[in-house]
């Protein structure tokens, strides 16, 4: 049986993109960028975590400015790591 | 039948039952200075009393008053501080420290380096703003009718215990250390009556005050709280 060359052309692009595949799983660049956003968006549930203790313990104990300035901090807190996390996805 | 023990008359107990205007003649304090004293002990009792009027808590009545207001004394702050420092310096020494070695990973990208820089300070301000908490959510309050114990260990753990005064029994404070002394600060112990948990403040400034005021209204406020 005879294969044309565009046959034989198709099949050899889709090795190479086997193998781009496979070379993208091997590259650890992948894996650190993964590990890195992985470990930001823990982060930033563990800020989120900080806000609503905050605002259970305010509940508990409420000093006027003191509790109030405490709320703000964590609000930007969680701010932060929220855009952390959407820097590193286009920077990385 | 013979008296087994016959107390003696203790002199020096008299003494100390004594007024305290009687007290400071004997000593020599003038009475224009013993005013000034007093004047400025309401005063502060006075600010005290404002600020405390600002607070609040859960399950306080409407008569329920703040007598005292007890946390940790700031020092006590003073290793997570100064951790959080070391942590801030850490990679401006490092980044100096790394000019003079040769980059050898080859996936360790100057935009990496810039996002984990990023994270490494975020985390440094969660250490800090964690600790700050844990400080400021340590508290002991005082108040007309009982005592609210406040302790917050953790992100995943607080406890608030309400006792009455009723059900104190006994009050006492431990002043240990060169650091301690030198700040008057210390404990101060609650024991409460029954199988009911014993309340603590640790690291309260001026623990002495804290505890005579404290065994000073044990036994009030009964039949309230």
């Amino acid at each position: 049986m005879l294969r044309t060359l565009s046959q034989i052309q198709l099949e050899k692009e889709k090795e190479v993109d086997s193998f781009n595949i496979l070379n993208l799983f091997l590259n650890i660049n992948i894996w650190v960028k993964i590990i890195i956003l992985l470990l930001i968006s823990m982060y930033a549930i563990l800020s989120f975590v900080i806000i609503n203790q905050v605002r259970a313990m305010n509940k508990i104990i409420y000093i006027p400015s003191s509790s109030r300035i405490l709320m703000v901090i964590s609000v930007i807190h969680l701010l932060l790591s929220i855009s952390l996390f959407l820097a590193s996805v286009v920077i990385l | 039948m013979p008296d087994i023990f016959v107390a003696q008359n203790n002199n020096k107990k008299t003494e100390n039952l004594l007024s305290p205007t009687e007290t400071s003649h004997k000593v020599g304090i003038s009475e224009k200075h013993e005013k000034k004293i007093d004047h400025h002990n309401k005063n502060r009792l006075e600010r005290g009393i404002k600020i405390s009027k600002k607070i609040s808590f859960s399950n306080q009545k409407e008569d329920e008053e703040i007598i005292l207001f007890l946390r940790a004394h700031f020092i006590t702050n003073f290793p997570w501080i100064t951790i959080s420092v070391i942590l801030i310096i850490l990679p401006i020494i490092i980044l100096i420290i790394s000019n003079f070695i040769d980059n050898s990973l080859p996936f360790v990208t100057a935009e990496l380096i810039f996002i984990l820089i990023l994270f490494y300070y975020l985390i440094t301000f969660a250490y800090a703003l964690i600790n700050f908490m844990k400080w400021f959510y340590n508290i002991l309050i005082i108040t007309n009718l009982g005592i609210v114990d406040v302790d917050y260990s953790g992100l995943l753990y607080h406890d608030v215990a309400f006792t009455k005064l009723n059900l104190i029994e006994d009050v006492n404070y431990i002043k240990t250390g060169f650091l301690r002394s030198l700040f008057n600060f210390g404990d101060v112990f609650i024991q409460t009556a029954g199988g009911k948990e014993n309340l603590e403040g640790i690291g309260i400034p001026n623990p002495s005050n804290a505890a005579h005021i404290i065994a000073d209204s044990i036994g009030k406020g009964e039949g309230s709280g």
